[in-house]
Formats: structure tokens, C-alpha cells, sequence
């Protein structure tokens, strides 16, 4: 966690292959991310990571159950769709797979968001403010549910926030500003 | 589901699905461009159809042979065994005696068969006798005659040993060739009651006819080809209505020139309608693709999920555009029917509208392709960030270059499939390339100047429509360029269309010679000029024919690889020391500057220099009744010939030609026919000897023939026109989704719907102000390097064209500005934002 401009988005897109550092490597979930091409960063992040993002980034022309389902069709994976319906069930939008993006609250769409992230089981998933658009009752239980899937999926959460509060909820605290990493603490 | 063809096309699926009202938008837009481009094709055709057939009365058929012998019996059992419907003609110079007061006449007299002509009809006063002729022993004479010899119907005319009763005075003649104007006065009788003259004899000096009708364009070719495979040993000539045309010279290959331009103008007007409504399209595609690249997808297939889309658009653009287009050729003649009378043919021409379904159908594909390409390049790290590089600097990609080239060259390909040559396709795309950077660069320019010029204190509608021309990913240089270029192709058109028109009009307008005197001898032409002065006629020319024929070239007799028509024909040349306004000189000079004594310079029409092996420098020998002149070639010269003024194979200098025999031609104005009739019979009184021809008559034909290519030219240039009022406004329209979100910002913090309304007119009208002016130059530029190096005509722009033209486009954009908004500023500025995120 950190104030804005302190580099936490900076240090996730690096983590997750989204960038490429100036110098130093980058290793993540056992692997070295030097030698890899953009193609081989695609696939490692469709094969081993999630992502939950602030503005939510649901694809507006595709249905709620047909966003969920793109992370298991770039897989290649074929029961897509009966596993996105289970997963709409497990964040409690069975009654509203079928509605787009814009007919959902926001709420709505950061739990689709949610389903999308965790439906073919990363290792690592990050989070980027995922309650940052989201009013504090909403985002409550988002959160929460977000953490209750994570501990039953069991994957590794990195979650980017200026929150203290939901920072509070890890194990882990790193604490950045101004580019420089200056706390590391767990709890 | 494996990542392959199935998941792009499942997702390409549904984004269109959903995004169907958008897409079905941009398709309607684009399909605008690809309609113009369909109804151009096929409209270039239907026009040149249409020419054609109103050509077919310079000739009076399909076809004509010519002979200066009758037809043998192997001739006409070949005409007999043709499917097709023919009528015979002889024409013959004779004297015409006229019993009841006329004395005689010279009269070139053509007997045609019940029928004649196919195309055209024989005007007469009073109207309608020429079938009269057919019914008893009649004849027409021309009106000029008629007049200067106070002949009427009824009288007679004795021609050889047969009596004629005057049916009427000839008034129009179809299947009269300019060359003809300055033989005798013509007068028609039937056929079958030639032979009752005994002038057709077996050495007599009659012309032989005879015209066919077709009924199809393939029995034509067929014809002309087994036709012109006799013409050598059959010794006759064969002309066709594409031959006329053709004699017509640069008036019609222009007005054809003008046509293909034009149907080129509306591809690429099409062209940046697709262009523009694409780039909007594409940036809509930026978001999505970032999202798909952060979940993990290949880059290569983002961009194929978008391709498909671009795919379906342009699939669905080419399938509306097709039948716009055709639609737009059926519907256009009779909307443009008060403005352009003329006749054109609505036939479905299949290869211009494969052509333009399928080049359009490319074009938007390759259109969609160039904006998402640098998609595959965008940092996946957007997903996170509004500031990262989304895939922009696309010239460094090397695959936005390849699609760069492969448009432009199917843009060339296209242009060379329309104007068939080469170099001139290859400038299309070239130039189009300098006038967008100059377009750009012109925005720019004025971009950084409004900035430094308008001060803060500006009332606020203006200040925010400035600042609209500034804001980041604002559209002002894509617009500018769209409409930039609009209107340079369309100001191109307009000015070409003024120059063209006014250069025919030059050919058969109120400037020209009304009246020919012919066989004047030398020493009466100062008295006869002096004449036509006295009875107000202005007299225009005086030329000296001098007849000859040629000798030898290169100081050898002539040789049988010289064409039969060059060797054998009388030269009626002349002598000046001047290049005739029908002329202009393409090699050597004239009036030459020094010469040996005994070799005479000569001037030749680079024609006939072709025909005869002779080039600057060579030399000639004329003999000139029984004199042997050597010439040399000191100039060359092309020669307008459709200009109604004698014209000449070979010009020699003063000093040579003056004390042979020969015999001259004035050329005279008149105000009217009353003029003409009187001088006529001034000229018969003083002059017995001088013939005196109507010109109005022969140029009455032709004129009626260019006011129809005038007209055809006009509606050209009033269908680029309206192609490029839609198509710019469907690249205007198309720019509407980047105005939502301001106009419910604007609305969420209060401002009036008038104050949204202004700031839209101010920012839509500078941009076409903008366009207008650069757009304007532009096609000033471009017009007047065509009139002056391909049309080879006086660049004459009319300021009416001008003013018009930028006052249109202005309007246009000004509109399409204030149409924005309308309805939006109805809804809830929320609910704005909700349906733009659909």
C-alpha cells in the first residue's frame, strides 16, 4: 500500500508481466519473466494469474456470464460455460448472468469481475483498488467476498490499495512511497 | 474451446450483437462511400451511354461505308446477307439549274432511300416534308440557298435530265462531318429517281453510302470487324459513331476524361468517409483490446477479434452500399431532371458494381485494419492506467506501412482500372498522401494562430469551441483532413467542370463563324471583304488554298508503305507566316527562321507526318500544277480540326505559293439569319462565282451534341457533389460518440442546452472554415494542373464555384455540429452516460 504516485501500480504491472523493469528480474510464481517474449508474458498471465480491477474493465459488449467465461476460453478450456454459471451462483448473480455490463450496478460488475478473476484457478491474483469505485457499504462486500474466495481457492492475493483498513485484512503489508519500498511487515 | 477461428469469430459474434445499433451506424456511414463508388462506376457508364447515343445523329447509323465506287455485286450480296437493316446513299456535286429565276447553282446532291436517317431527323421548313421527297420527284435545298435565290416550295430545280419539285428549305442535317462545311450547299431527293438524272454514269465522281442499324452492341463489333476486314480490297472506308466521336477531338476525350475523374473522385470520396468513420470505430476498440491483452490474450488474436468485427462491417457496409449505390443511379436522373435535360439510360452496369461492392469491401477492411493494428502493440498495462501508450506511433509499425501500401495500391489499381494509365494512377494515391500533409500542416498552423489571437476574455460558447479544437484526443486534424479533402476533390471537379464547359462553348459558341464564302479567286478577296464590311459582318479569316500534290520524300518517289490516302489525296495547302489559334506547334518553329534558296520550309500536322515517315528536317517534293517545289520540315504542328476554320496538312511561309493557282475561303460573323440572307444575295449579285455556305446549319447538330455532353458534365459534377455532402457527413456524424460525454458533463454541471449548441456550431464551423480554405487551395492546385497538363485547356475557375463551394461546406459541417447534440440534450445527462456504455 501507499499514497497515490508511491508506485504500487507500477511495481503490479511488473509483477504480473504487464511491464518490463528498467533493471533488476523479475521472478514470479517460480519463474523468471527476463527471457519472455509479449506472447510468453500472455500466456503465463491467462495460465497463472488473475486480475480484479478498479474500474472493473468487464468487456461492455459481452454478457456477465460470457465475461467469465473468456479467461477459461483463452484456455482453450471447453466447459466454459457451465463453470461461469457456477461461479455467478458462488458471487450471487445466478438471476443476472445474462444482463451486459451496463445493466449491472457496480457492485454487480465488480463481483462478476470477481468470478471472472478466479474461474480457472490462477496462482496469483491481483487486485488493484477493487472497492475503489464502489460505495463503502458495497465495497464491504466485495471484500469480503473476495477474501472468502480466496482462502477457498487457496492462491496467493496481491492486493493494491491506499485502504488501511483492508490492507489490515492480509498477511502481508509492503509499504511503498515515492518509488522506494519503505516497510515490509506481516502479521 | 480451442483459441482459434471459432473463439475470434465466437467474439467478434458478440460484440457485433450487442453493439449492433453502433455498428449498423458506422455501416450505414461507410456504406455512403461505397454507395457513391458503386453509383459512380456504374453511372460513368450509363453516361457514356448516353453520349453515345446522342452521337449517333452525327453519323445517321451505327455504321457507314463509304466508297467512291458503286458497290460491286459481291458488296451487295455481302450487305444482303447481314442481319441487319441498311440503307443506301450517293452523293454527287452537280450543277442545279433553277427555270423559274434562279439561274444555276452548284449543290451537292445526296439521293438517300425512304428511311434515312436512323438516328437524327432531316429538319425542314415547314416541317416535316423530308418523307415527301420519297413521294413524288422532290427536293430539299438548303435554307441559305433557298434565301439567296428567293426560291419557295413548289417551284423547280432541274438537276441533269430530271425535274425536281421543291418540297422545302433543308434546315438540319444529321451525319455531317465539320470537315464538309466548305463544300457546296446541299439539297437531298430519293434515291430511286437518281438514275432519272443520267448523271450516275460508269466514270462519274459520286460518293457511295451506305448506313447500317444495329440492334446490339456485340452485332456492332462483329459488323464493324467483318466490315473493316474488306476495306482494303473492297477499297471503301468504314466510320462508326466512336469514329465521329473520336474526329471530335480533345472536346469529347476530355468530357470522357472528366466523367472517369469524377466516378474516381466519388471512390475516393467514399474512400475518406470509411477512412474517418473507421479511425472513431477503432479508438471505440482501444479499451476492449487492453482488457483482453491483460487477461492474457495473444496479440495477434486481439486484433483478429476486431479485424472479424471490422470484417462484419465492412461486409454489411458493401452489401447497403451495393444497393445505395444502385439506388442512387436509378433515383438520381429524375431528382436531377430540371437541371440536366438529358436522357440517360438506368441499366445495371454488373462490372462496376462487383468492382466497387468488392474494392469498397477491401478498402474498409484495410481502412478498419490501419487504426487497430497498432492495438497489437498496446500496453496491457492500460487495464490499470488512463496514461499509458495504448498502441499509438504507428509509424513505426512495419505492418501499418504494409497495409498502408497494399491501400494504396489498390487505390492505384482502381485509378488505373478507371483512367488507364499508369502514371497519371499513380499520382491519385501520391497526391492524395502531399494533400493530407499539407492538410495537417495547415491545421496546425491555424490551430496555433486562433490560439494566440483569441483572447480569454471571448464570450464562453467561443472560448469552449476553440478550446474543443485543442483538447486531447480531440478530432480536429482528422476532420480537417476529411473534409479538407472532400473538398479539394470536389472544388477539382467544379473547377474543371467550369473549364471544360467554357472550352467547348469557345468551339461552337456565339464566337464563331456564321457564314463561309468559298472558291474566291485571289484579286476579289479585298472586295468581298470590303462588302461584308459594309453589311456589318465581321469578317473573322482569309485563307488561301493552294491545291498540290506530293511528289517524293526524302528525295525518293513515293513508296506503297506510305498510307493510300497520304500518297494519292490533293493537298489544299495554304501559305502564312503565322500559327493559327487551331493550332499549336509541338516540334521545330514557325514561322521559320532562314532557309536555303531552294528548299521551301514547310510546316506539316503531326499526323500526317506519321502517316508519311516524315519527321523535322525531311525532305519533300510538291508538285503544284505541273511545279515542282522542294520543301523541308521545319515545324510541326497538331491541329484542333473541330475547329470551324479552314485547317491545313501543310502550311508553307509567304513568298512561295502567292502566283499559283488558287482559290481562297473567308470566314464571316453574322447577327442573324436576315444578315446572312442579305449578304448572300449581295455575293451572288457581284460575285457569281463565290458559293456562300451556312455554317449554322452543319454546327446546329454538333451544338445540340455538346450542350448534351455540357449537360452530362454537370450532372457528373452535381453527383460528386451530392456523394460528397453524404459521405462528409457520415464521417461528421461519426464523430458524435467523442461528443457524449462532454454534453452530459457539460449538462451535469448545468449548461443550457443553447450554450452546448453554440459551442458545437463554433467548434464544427471553424473546422469547416478550415477545411474550406485549405480544401479550396488545394483544389485550385490539383484543377489547374490537370486542365493545363492533361486537358491541355485555359484554366478558367468561376469564382460562383468558388464561393459556393465554401459557403456549402462550412454550412455542412456548421449543421452537422448543431445535429449533434439534439439528442442528447432531450435525455437525462446519466442516461447519456449509461446508453454510451453500451
Amino acid at each position: 500500500m501507499g499514497p497515490s504516485g508511491s508506485g504500487k501500480t507500477t511495481l503490479l504491472g511488473l509483477c504480473a508481466g504487464l511491464d518490463r523493469p528498467d533493471g533488476g528480474t523479475v521472478r514470479i510464481a517460480g519463474q523468471a519473466m527476463d527471457g519472455f517474449t509479449e506472447e510468453d508474458r500472455a500466456r503465463f498471465r491467462r495460465e497463472s494469474l488473475g486480475f480484479v480491477f478498479q474500474n472493473f474493465r468487464l468487456l461492455p459488449t459481452l454478457t456477465a456470464k460470457e465475461n467469465v467465461m473468456v479467461p477459461l476460453e483463452l484456455l482453450g478450456q471447453r466447459s466454459a460455460g457451465s463453470r461461469a454459471e457456477e461461479w455467478l451462483e458462488r458471487v450471487g448473480l445466478k438471476d443476472r448472468m445474462n444482463h451486459f455490463p451496463s445493466q449491472l450496478s457496480g457492485g454487480e460488475q465488480q463481483r462478476v469481475g470477481l468470478a471472472r478473476a478466479f474461474i480457472h484457478r490462477p496462482q496469483i491474483l491481483f487486485a488493484d483498488e477493487p472497492t475503489g469505485n464502489l460505495d463503502s457499504e458495497t465495497g464491504a462486500h466485495v471484500v469480503q467476498l473476495l477474501f472468502e474466495l480466496n482462502r477457498t481457492e487457496g492462491l496467493t492475493l496481491v492486493l493494491v490499495t491506499h485502504n488501511p483498513e483492508l490492507a489490515e485484512q492480509t498477511g502481508r503489508i509492503l509499504r511503498l512511497k515515492g518509488g522506494i519500498l519503505v516497510s515490509d511487515a506481516s502479521h | 474451446m480451442p483459441l482459434t477461428s471459432g473463439w475470434i469469430l465466437l467474439m467478434a459474434w458478440r460484440s457485433a450483437r450487442r453493439n449492433w445499433k453502433r455498428l449498423l451506424f458506422h455501416a450505414c456511414a461507410v456504406s455512403i462511400g461505397i454507395g457513391a463508388l458503386v453509383a459512380a462506376g456504374s453511372f460513368h457508364h450509363n453516361l457514356q451511354e448516353a453520349l453515345r447515343v446522342q452521337a449517333k445523329p452525327l453519323v445517321g447509323a451505327d455504321v457507314v461505308v463509304r466508297s467512291r465506287r458503286p458497290f460491286d455485286a459481291e458488296a451487295e450480296a455481302l450487305f444482303l446477307s447481314l442481319p441487319y437493316q441498311h440503307l443506301s446513299e450517293a452523293e454527287l456535286t452537280t450543277v442545279a439549274f433553277f427555270p423559274e429565276g434562279g439561274g444555276s447553282r452548284l449543290l451537292e446532291v445526296r439521293a438517300v432511300e425512304r428511311g434515312f436517317p436512323f438516328y437524327g431527323d432531316v429538319a425542314t421548313d415547314p416541317d416535316n416534308v423530308f418523307s415527301a421527297i420519297f413521294d413524288s420527284p422532290g427536293i430539299l435545298i438548303e435554307r441559305n440557298v433557298m434565301a439567296e435565290l428567293g426560291l419557295a416550295p413548289g417551284q423547280t430545280v432541274e438537276i441533269g435530265q430530271a425535274k425536281f419539285r421543291i418540297t422545302g428549305a433543308l434546315e438540319l442535317v444529321p451525319g455531317e462531318a465539320v470537315a464538309s462545311i466548305f463544300s457546296a450547299p446541299r439539297a437531298f431527293i430519293d434515291l430511286s429517281r437518281l438514275g432519272s438524272t443520267g448523271l450516275i454514269q460508269e466514270a462519274s465522281l459520286a460518293r457511295h453510302k451506305r448506313y447500317f442499324k444495329t440492334s446490339q452492341d456485340s452485332d456492332l463489333e462483329s459488323l464493324v470487324s467483318l466490315l473493316r476486314s474488306k476495306e482494303e480490297s473492297a477499297q471503301w472506308g468504314v466510320s462508326t459513331v466512336a469514329d465521329r466521336q473520336r474526329s471530335l477531338g480533345k472536346r469529347l476525350e476530355n468530357a470522357d476524361r472528366f466523367l472517369k475523374m469524377a466516378s474516381l473522385v466519388a471512390l475516393l470520396l467514399g474512400g475518406i468517409g470509411v477512412a474517418c468513420i473507421l479511425y472513431v470505430y477503432a479508438r471505440e476498440k482501444r479499451d476492449a483490446a487492453v482488457t483482453l491483452r491483460c487477461l492474457g490474450a495473444p496479440a495477434r488474436r486481439t486484433l483478429a477479434v476486431f479485424a472479424t468485427e471490422g470484417l462484419f462491417l465492412g461486409a454489411a457496409a458493401s452489401v447497403l452500399g451495393g444497393a445505395l449505390g444502385l439506388g442512387l443511379q436509378a433515383a438520381l436522373p429524375s431528382l436531377l431532371d430540371h437541371f440536366v435535360r438529358i436522357d440517360i439510360p438506368f441499366f445495371i452496369a454488373w462490372s462496376s458494381l462487383i468492382k466497387g461492392i468488392v474494392v469498397g469491401f477491401t478498402l474498409t477492411f484495410l481502412f478498419a485494419l490501419l487504426p487497430l493494428l497498432p492495438l497489437r502493440r498496446a500496453s496491457p498495462l492500460g487495464a490499470f492506467r488512463m496514461n499509458v501508450d495504448a498502441g499509438e506511433a504507428p509509424l513505426r509499425d512495419p505492418a501499418v506501412w504494409a497495409v498502408g501500401l497494399l491501400t494504396t495500391t489498390l487505390v492505384f489499381l482502381f485509378a488505373k482500372s478507371v483512367i488507364h494509365r499508369a502514371t497519371l494512377a499513380a499520382a491519385v494515391p501520391l497526391s492524395m498522401a502531399a494533400a493530407i500533409i499539407v492538410l495537417s500542416l495547415i491545421t496546425k498552423l491555424s490551430l496555433v494562430w486562433l490560439r494566440a489571437i483569441v483572447p480569454s476574455t471571448w464570450p464562453a460558447p467561443w472560448r469552449h469551441g476553440l478550446a474543443n479544437l485543442f483538447r486531447p484526443h480531440n478530432q480536429t486534424h482528422v476532420l480537417v483532413a476529411a473534409l479538407g479533402l472532400g473538398g479539394a476533390l470536389v472544388f477539382t471537379v467544379g473547377f474543371l467542370n467550369n473549364s471544360l464547359l467554357r472550352h467547348i462553348a469557345l468551339s461552337t459558341g456565339g464566337d464563331q463563324p456564321r457564314l463561309a464564302l468559298i472558291d474566291v479567286e485571289k484579286d476579289q478577296v479585298d472586295d468581298l471583304s470590303a462588302l461584308l464590311r459594309d453589311r456589318k459582318a465581321n469578317v473573322l479569316e482569309r485563307a488561301a488554298f493552294v491545291p498540290m500534290r506530293i511528289q517524293g520524300i526524302k528525295g525518293q518517289p513515293l513508296g506503297p508503305d506510305i498510307a493510300d490516302w497520304a500518297r494519292r489525296r490533293e493537298y489544299r495547302s495554304t501559305y502564312r507566316n503565322f500559327v493559327a489559334p487551331s493550332e499549336h506547334l509541338v516540334a521545330g518553329a514557325w514561322p521559320p527562321g532562314s532557309s536555303r534558296n531552294d528548299v521551301v520550309p514547310v510546316s506539316i500536322e503531326e499526323g500526317i507526318a506519321e502517316d508519311l515517315g516524315v519527321s523535322l528536317g525531311d525532305e519533300l517534293a510538291f508538285n503544284v500544277q505541273g511545279t515542282v517545289i522542294r520543301a523541308a520540315v521545319t515545324a510541326l504542328r497538331r491541329v484542333d480540326w473541330f475547329q470551324l476554320r479552314p485547317n491545313f496538312f501543310v502550311v508553307f511561309p509567304d513568298g512561295v505559293l502567292e502566283e499559283a493557282p488558287q482559290f481562297h475561303v473567308i470566314l464571316a460573323n453574322a447577327a442573324s439569319t436576315e444578315q446572312i440572307g442579305t449578304i448572300q444575295r449581295a455575293v451572288r449579285a457581284a460575285f457569281p462565282n463565290v458559293s456562300t455556305v451556312d455554317l449554322g446549319m452543319v454546327l446546329e447538330t454538333l451544338r445540340r451534341y455538346f450542350d448534351k455532353v455540357a449537360l452530362a458534365l454537370n450532372f457528373m459534377a452535381l453527383f460528386v457533389v451530392a456523394s460528397a455532402v453524404m459521405v462528409l457527413a457520415g464521417a461528421l456524424l461519426a464523430s458524435r460518440t467523442e461528443r457524449i460525454r462532454e454534453t452530459a458533463l457539460l449538462r451535469i454541471l448545468g449548461a443550457p442546452g443553447h450554450l452546448i449548441r453554440k459551442i458545437h456550431l463554433i467548434e464544427y464551423g471553424l473546422i469547416g472554415l478550415f477545411s474550406a480554405v485549405a480544401g479550396l487551395l488545394l483544389g485550385l492546385l490539383a484543377a489547374f494542373l490537370v486542365s493545363r497538363f492533361l486537358f491541355e485547356i485555359a484554366f478558367s475557375p468561376d469564382p460562383g464555384t468558388a464561393v459556393t463551394g465554401m459557403a456549402a461546406l462550412v454550412m455542412l459541417s456548421a449543421a452537422t455540429g448543431a445535429f449533434l447534440g439534439r439528442g442528447q440534450l432531450r435525455m437525462p445527462p446519466l442516461g447519456i452516460i449509461r446508453k454510451d456504455q453500451e
